[in-house]
C-alpha cells in the first residue's frame, strides 16, 4: 500500500477515553492495528471504516481525510 | 480451515510422520524418508499442543481468533508472500547466471527454469483473479 491517508482516530479515542485496547476489541481487530491506523501507516478496508464511523458516531469522512494522501 | 479439521490434519501429519520413521527403522526407507518423517511429526505434535491450548485455554483462544481474522494481519501476509515471490525470481535468476559461469550447466538449468516457473505462477494467478475480482 504506497499512499495512506490522514485520520485523526488518536484524537477521537483519547477524547473518548479509551484504550488502545479498548477500540482494538470492539472493532475486532488487534492492537497492533489500531496502533498503524492511528499512525497512518496503514489504510483500513471499507469493512473497518464503516465499522470505526459507528463506533464513534460519525461518518467516514470525518475520521479520515483522502484529501492529502501521504506518499 | 476450522479447528476440528486442523486437529485431524495433526494427527495425519504425525501418523504419516511416526510411520515414515517407523519403515526408517525397519530398513525399508533411505535417510530422505526419515528427515521428512521426523518434520512432519513434529510439525503434527506442535501443531496438537496449540490446538489443545486453544480448545483449553479462552485468552489463547481469543487472542488467536483475532489474530487470524485481523485484516492487517492477513494484508502482511498477503504482501510477504509477494515479496518473497518477487526475491525468489532475482535470487534464482542472479543464481543461475553464477552458476553459468561457474560451469555448472544442471544448476544453471534448476535455477532459471524454476525462476521462469514462478512466474508463469504469477501470471496463471493473475489471470484467474482478474476474473474473480
Amino acid at each position: 500500500m504506497g499512499h495512506t491517508m490522514k485520520n485523526r482516530l488518536e484524537m477521537l479515542r483519547k477524547e473518548k477515553g479509551i484504550r488502545q485496547e479498548d477500540l482494538a476489541q470492539a472493532l475486532g481487530v488487534s492492537r497492533q492495528t489500531v496502533i498503524s491506523l492511528e499512525k497512518g501507516k496503514y489504510n483500513p478496508s471499507l469493512s473497518l471504516a464503516f465499522r470505526l464511523a459507528r463506533y464513534f458516531g460519525m461518518p467516514i469522512e470525518a475520521i479520515f481525510d483522502d484529501s492529502d494522501e501521504q506518499t | 480451515m476450522n479447528h476440528k479439521k486442523r486437529m485431524i490434519a495433526s494427527i495425519c501429519w504425525i501418523v504419516i510422520g511416526a510411520a515414515l520413521m517407523g519403515a526408517y527403522y525397519a530398513g525399508m526407507a533411505d535417510d530422505y524418508w526419515n528427515g521428512m518423517g521426523t518434520v512432519l511429526f513434529v510439525v503434527g505434535v506442535l501443531q496438537m499442543i496449540r490446538h489443545i491450548r486453544y480448545e483449553t485455554d479462552k485468552a489463547y483462544k481469543a487472542h488467536v481468533d483475532v489474530e487470524a481474522g485481523d485484516e492487517r494481519n492477513r494484508f502482511i501476509a498477503g504482501r510477504a508472500w509477494a515479496w518473497a515471490g518477487y526475491s525468489y525470481v532475482f535470487i534464482a535468476t542472479a543464481a543461475s547466471m553464477i552458476y553459468r559461469l561457474a560451469g555448472d550447466d544442471l544448476m544453471t538449468q534448476m535455477a532459471a527454469r524454476s525462476a521462469c516457473l514462478v512466474m508463469l505462477l504469477y501470471v496463471g494467478s493473475n489471470f484467474i483473479l482478474r476474473r474473480k475480482y
